[in-house]
């Protein structure tokens, strides 16, 4: 009996190792070429710079008087909005290697390349840099010739690739491959963050930064980074891998909102340097951001597949997050396809890219009544102002317009529109 | 186990009978005009017409041995044969011919094959069962024809018609070659059913296109090209029957 169990035992083993496939995979897929430069030139590049026409918007952000637009890779345009009927372009903070920025107060908080930057906007025409952490987001990689590591440039190839090769399972996790100087791959794990989560492709708000008094949050593809200011400076207090494919962060009270393309997860930062994950809500994959309202949230699920985002459903999905620790679903709305959303009291805006902006009634918070939907509006990002109870901000296809909403007749007036590339 | 094995020897012209009244006999074959004379195992003769044989298995045709087992040395063969190994199962059915030369037998197989691939996409891992109809020339030959357990080494060339069930919509394969090359054993047995048992390496090529509709890249879907060779070691049953 022994030795027939020895003899199947081996027989398993033989036959278990020897079925190695062997052959190739041709992929088309995206190689990143890394860009190395002198990072203290960028570090030392003077932040304000006179007015520049938008090449290419990307980051927005909607002030009391300030409409910020992100030039990707570039900068920020600066607009004093102080009359949302005619926004005007005063000034560009010069800030190469950045697509994600948060605004507080007269602070901009933004990610350039390695580092976390805090400029100083009081004076709209004249930014300056307040403080810098370098290194925030991971050690530079550098080249043989001391250069650090600044960015990639992309291009589409077809290559064939040996079967189970490395290049087989990096393409797998991310359908980008990344070489360095000496043409070696660059495991995913090892490119800065800041240069992988970054750079949406549409216009729009969504954040990856988030602030809660001294703390700044800000969410890569895995991580959740936790710094802290102290004075004119910031230090990292915490860096905690929290789930993959992390998208959006959105803070209220003692909570942080987390939107990843397949759950939606709460932090609990009542302490503010070490942020827990309390709870997660599992959905379909797609893109969703998160907005919480009192005891519920609202979670945009799209499936729109042409910009890269996948998944089968078109929801506004109603979350119960009054226990935390167990985030429950108890409602749904079908949309078109969401994207962005904003509130202006009980009323949900809901930015449904080409097919428009619809407007949701929430009253009753936990069970949204859409009340119309204008398809004339293109809406992929949707923004209250600050201020202004009945003005909003929506990212269209070719511009960001500003809507003056009346809430008797759930109508939008247009105010103003800032042409974007 | 061996020196039973070694103790049944091979009778020489040996044959086997089935005469009427559902009786089977078997010994050393003596032939005359018109009658067999059979020197059976216990050392008598026993003679009859040719006429009265309902079914023979002549010299030429079988290797008979002193247990009353025997194996084919001659003729058609007909054949059914069951294979599983890691990702892969299969079956085939064989017909064969042993012209007596030199241990050499030829003949061919369809087959029914399933095999299960894995291969990473952008993005995407792919898991593919690849149905396959095989049609294929084989050869075998046994080193030790007379012997009471026949080893012998395979080798079989064929074409497989592919094809992929359940990604009918955004996969394509080719058809392609299958090779076999296997080390077995055929064991005698007193009925016309010999089994034997094989340890096969079995390689097929699969290439073909597989289009992700799911993680489309700005509204692209792209596509990924695979060409793999199936390389299995597997472990086959089967049986072969003569007439």
């Amino acid at each position: 009996m022994k030795k027939n169990f020895i003899y199947l035992a081996s027989a398993a083993i033989l036959l278990a190792s020897c079925n190695k496939n062997s052959g190739t995979i041709t992929h088309t897929y995206n190689k990143a070429t890394a860009q190395y430069a002198d990072i203290n030139e960028v570090r030392n590049t003077a932040v304000a710079a006179p007015a520049k026409n938008i090449q290419k918007a990307g980051k927005i952000y909607f002030g009391n008087a300030v409409l910020l637009i992100g030039e990707p890779n570039k900068g920020i345009h600066v607009f004093d909005n102080s009359n949302p009927s005619n926004p005007v372009n005063v000034s560009f903070i010069d800030l190469p290697y950045t697509n994600e920025f948060y605004v507080h107060g007269n602070q901009i908080y933004a990610i350039s390349h390695y580092d976390l930057v805090k400029i100083n906007i009081s004076d709209l025409a004249n930014p300056v840099v307040e403080s810098r952490l370098d290194n925030a987001f991971g050690t530079p990689i550098k080249d043989n010739q001391g250069r650090i590591l600044m960015g990639f440039t992309y291009e589409v190839v077809t290559e064939e690739f040996k079967l189970n090769s490395p290049e087989e399972e990096m393409l797998r996790q991310n359908n980008k491959l990344y070489y360095d100087y000496q043409d070696k791959l660059i495991p995913v794990s090892e490119v800065p963050s800041s240069f992988i989560g970054s750079g949406r492709k549409e216009k729009g708000t969504i954040n990856k930064i988030a602030l809660d008094n001294s703390h700044v949050y800000v969410v890569g593809g895995e991580e959740l980074y936790t710094f802290q200011e102290n004075g004119g400076s910031m230090s990292k207090v915490n860096e905690q891998e929290i789930g993959s494919d992390i998208e959006t962060i959105y803070e209220e009270g003692d909570y942080l909102y987390v939107g990843t393309k397949s759950s939606m997860i709460v932090v609990n930062n009542s302490n503010p340097s070490s942020p827990t994950v309390s709870g997660r809500y599992t959905h379909e994959v797609s893109c969703d951001p998160v907005l919480p309202n009192g005891n519920i949230a609202y979670l945009t699920l799209r499936s729109v597949q042409a910009d890269g985002c996948n998944g089968f459903v078109n929801l506004l999905e109603v979350i119960d997050i009054t226990n935390k620790n167990n985030p429950t679903k108890i409602g749904d709305v079908t949309m078109a396809s969401p994207y962005g959303m904003t509130m202006l009291d009980n009323h949900l805006f809901v930015g449904e890219g080409n097919n428009g902006i619809s407007i949701l009634d929430v009253t009753n918070a936990s069970n949204p009544v859409k009340l119309v939907t204008y398809t004339s509006i293109k809406a992929y990002d949707v923004l209250k102002h600050p201020s202004l109870n009945d003005v909003i901000l929506v990212t269209g296809n070719s511009g960001l317009k500003q809507y003056q909403f009346n809430p008797n007749t759930n109508t939008l007036v247009e105010l103003s529109n800032v042409d974007l590339p | 186990m061996g020196a039973k094995f070694v103790s049944f020897s091979q009778i020489p012209n040996g044959a086997i009978f089935h005469l009427p009244g559902d009786n089977t006999v078997k010994g050393q074959l003596f032939v005359s005009d018109t009658a067999y004379h059979l020197t059976l195992y216990n050392k008598t003769v026993l003679s009859f017409s040719k006429y009265d044989a309902l079914k023979a298995y002549l010299p030429e045709e079988i290797y008979l041995f002193s247990n009353g087992k025997f194996n084919y040395k001659k003729g058609f063969l007909f054949g059914l044969e069951a294979t599983s190994g890691i990702n892969h199962v299969s079956s085939n059915l064989s017909v064969t011919y042993t012209p007596n030369f030199h241990g050499i037998e030829y003949g061919m197989n369809i087959g029914s094959h399933l095999n299960f691939v894995d291969f990473s996409a952008i993005t995407n891992w792919v898991w593919l069962d690849v149905s396959s109809f095989t049609v294929s020339g084989l050869i075998k030959y046994y080193p030790l024809q007379t012997s009471l357990r026949r080893p012998y080494v395979k080798a079989s060339v064929g074409h497989a018609s592919n094809s992929i069930p359940n990604f009918a919509g955004n996969t394509t394969i080719k058809n392609s070659a299958v090779l076999e090359f296997g080390l077995g054993y055929t064991f005698s047995s007193k009925s016309r059913t010999k089994w034997y048992v094989e340890l096969t390496q079995y390689n097929m090529k699969i290439n073909g296109t597989f289009t992700d509709n799911v993680n489309t890249n700005q509204g692209v879907a792209p596509i990924t090209e695979f060409d793999i060779w199936l390389n299995r070691l597997m472990l086959r049953f089967g049986f072969v029957f003569g007439k």
